[in-house]
């Protein structure tokens, strides 16, 4: 695979934007996906997890079983300050309506388990509702991208010669001394994006990928 | 006459040759092969997802296109006097292979799926590889979903049980009969007919444009089906049948009603850590939390 390609590809995956690379000796393009929120757009992470019973997400913290203390899970130290020999350190649901809260029953289940948010809990599912407004439905929203080491040239060429469809992206690219400069274009037609002239506006490809995964499907 | 699907593309080495620690990119290879055979563009993985391939092709909005005729040189239908503008479908494949186990002649092929595997979106394909019968069976999450949601009581099996929440309910249903060569899910009161999505009728079903065209409708119905399944709660062990009554409604109540209150009721428990938490726990979760 050609290292320029590589190079921009790498820049997607470290925006959590999902790369793909033809399976063949295609060398023009490749695709870029990412699952996002059918009402929002937000990026729909599947390794986030949510309580089963109240939908509340995990806030990454440990619990004492005892006294409620709280302390990040990057802690060292397993025990709670409060050093009572009941005392459990459970990845709990912070949601106080959650009936893993209230329940007797459940909640033993739930510190048996761990708490909610343990990795073997069986009281936790992958992100069902939208970490940022609450709807349940997804969605991949994908390009073929082209990249244009521009040339000065027009962009009719660049598409006959890579046969470019309607939905594909091109990313046009220019060095000015050691800055790389950036546009894009999203072909809604062809015909109209045969006239098109990059105006370089952008130095990074964040700007780039934040607008094209903002514009719904 | 419609050709077969799977072909044998690599014709030194049987799938059956590799075991389970090294067959995973082989056949992912050789399906990969194969959508290619037919004329399908297929993209591989750059950096680890969950996806293992995506396979692409220009077909006709109205369905006129077969699985396995080559468009590439064609921007409109070519059937009868349709003439109607290509469009380019994509298929999010998802990779399974097993060897099917079992002494009877009744065997199984087990597979596990856990919650994250389950998009909204109906290009989402699960493509199931009975390597040592050389089969495929092609499931759009479309129809993978309504199976079990048309079939209440193994989509409780599947969905409803603890083991799925954890991430490790194997599923041991599908079954593949050596005498009829037939695939059905099997268990000891249901027999459903798996045969539709084996091989090249799997691959009708993803050519399907309709999941492309009428793609909002298909998020609604898997988004409706996804969520009933995965409410339907059956209960931990320690759980009274009573209790599992009663968290059923809790569940019916809460969560399948209203997506507004989970947002509110997610926004009011982070205020409320926010003010209890010292400065450097919430520093040092922060960094856990992917909010864009």
């Amino acid at each position: 695979m050609n290292r320029k390609i590589k190079s921009i590809c790498h820049a997607f995956v470290a925006n959590d934007i999902h790369t793909y690379i033809p399976d063949n000796s295609q060398e023009n393009h490749f695709v870029i996906t990412s699952l996002l929120c059918k009402k929002c757009n937000t990026l729909w992470d599947t390794s986030l997890v949510e309580c089963y019973f109240c939908g509340d997400l995990n806030h990454y913290l440990y619990t004492c079983t005892v006294c409620g203390s709280m302390y990040s899970i990057t802690r060292a130290k397993v025990r709670c300050e409060c050093n009572d020999k009941n005392s459990k350190l459970i990845k709990a649901c912070k949601n106080p309506a959650c009936p893993t809260n209230t329940d007797s029953e459940l909640k033993i289940v739930a510190e048996k388990e761990g708490g909610v948010f343990d990795r073997k809990s069986s009281f936790k599912l992958s992100l069902n509702y939208c970490q940022s407004c609450g709807n349940p439905s997804n969605f991949y929203k994908t390009y073929r991208v082209f990249i244009y080491e521009y040339d000065g040239k027009n962009t009719e060429d660049f598409i006959k010669n890579n046969s470019i469809e309607e939905d594909d992206l091109i990313i046009y690219k220019k060095k000015v001394d050691d800055t790389i400069l950036y546009d894009y274009l999203v072909i809604k037609t062809l015909e109209e994006a045969k006239n098109y002239r990059p105006k370089f506006d952008k130095s990074d490809l964040k700007s780039i990928i934040d607008k094209i995964f903002s514009q719904g499907q | 006459m419609e050709p077969n699907f799977p072909v044998k593309v690599f014709e030194d080495v049987k799938s059956s040759d590799f075991d389970k620690f090294n067959k995973k990119h082989v056949t992912e290879d050789y399906v990969s092969e194969n959508f290619k055979e037919f004329g399908w563009d297929v993209y591989r993985p750059f950096d680890d997802t969950g996806i293992d391939l995506i396979a692409s092709k220009k077909i006709c909005p109205k369905n006129h296109t077969k699985w396995h005729e080559n468009t590439n040189e064609q921007t409109t239908c070519k059937y009868n006097n349709c003439n109607e503008k290509l469009i380019r479908i994509s298929r999010f494949i998802q990779v399974k292979t097993r060897e099917v186990k079992g002494d009877s002649s009744l065997q199984f092929f087990g597979y596990t799926l856990k919650s994250k595997d389950f998009r909204t979106d109906p290009r989402h394909v699960f493509l199931l590889f009975s390597d040592y019968t050389d089969h495929v069976l092609i499931l759009p999450m479309y129809e993978y979903l309504t199976i079990f949601y048309d079939n209440p009581e193994i989509g409780k099996t599947h969905f409803a049980v603890p083991s799925f929440r954890k991430g490790n309910n194997k599923l041991n249903s599908l079954r593949f009969d050596n005498k009829t060569e037939k695939w059905t899910w099997n268990t000891q009161r249901i027999q459903i007919t798996f045969e539709k999505y084996v091989n090249q009728k799997g691959m009708e079903l993803i050519v399907n444009s309709d999941y492309d065209t009428k793609l909002d409708y298909y998020i609604e119905k898997i988004t409706e089906m996804k969520l009933a399944l995965f409410h339907n709660y059956s209960g931990e062990n320690e759980v009274s049948p009573s209790k599992e009554t009663l968290l059923q409604s809790y569940l019916d109540n809460q969560i399948k009603q209203n997506c507004k209150s989970i947002k509110d009721e997610r926004a009011n428990i982070k205020n409320e850590l926010d003010k209890k938490l010292p400065p450097e726990v919430k520093d040092s979760i922060a960094k856990y939390n992917k909010i864009k």
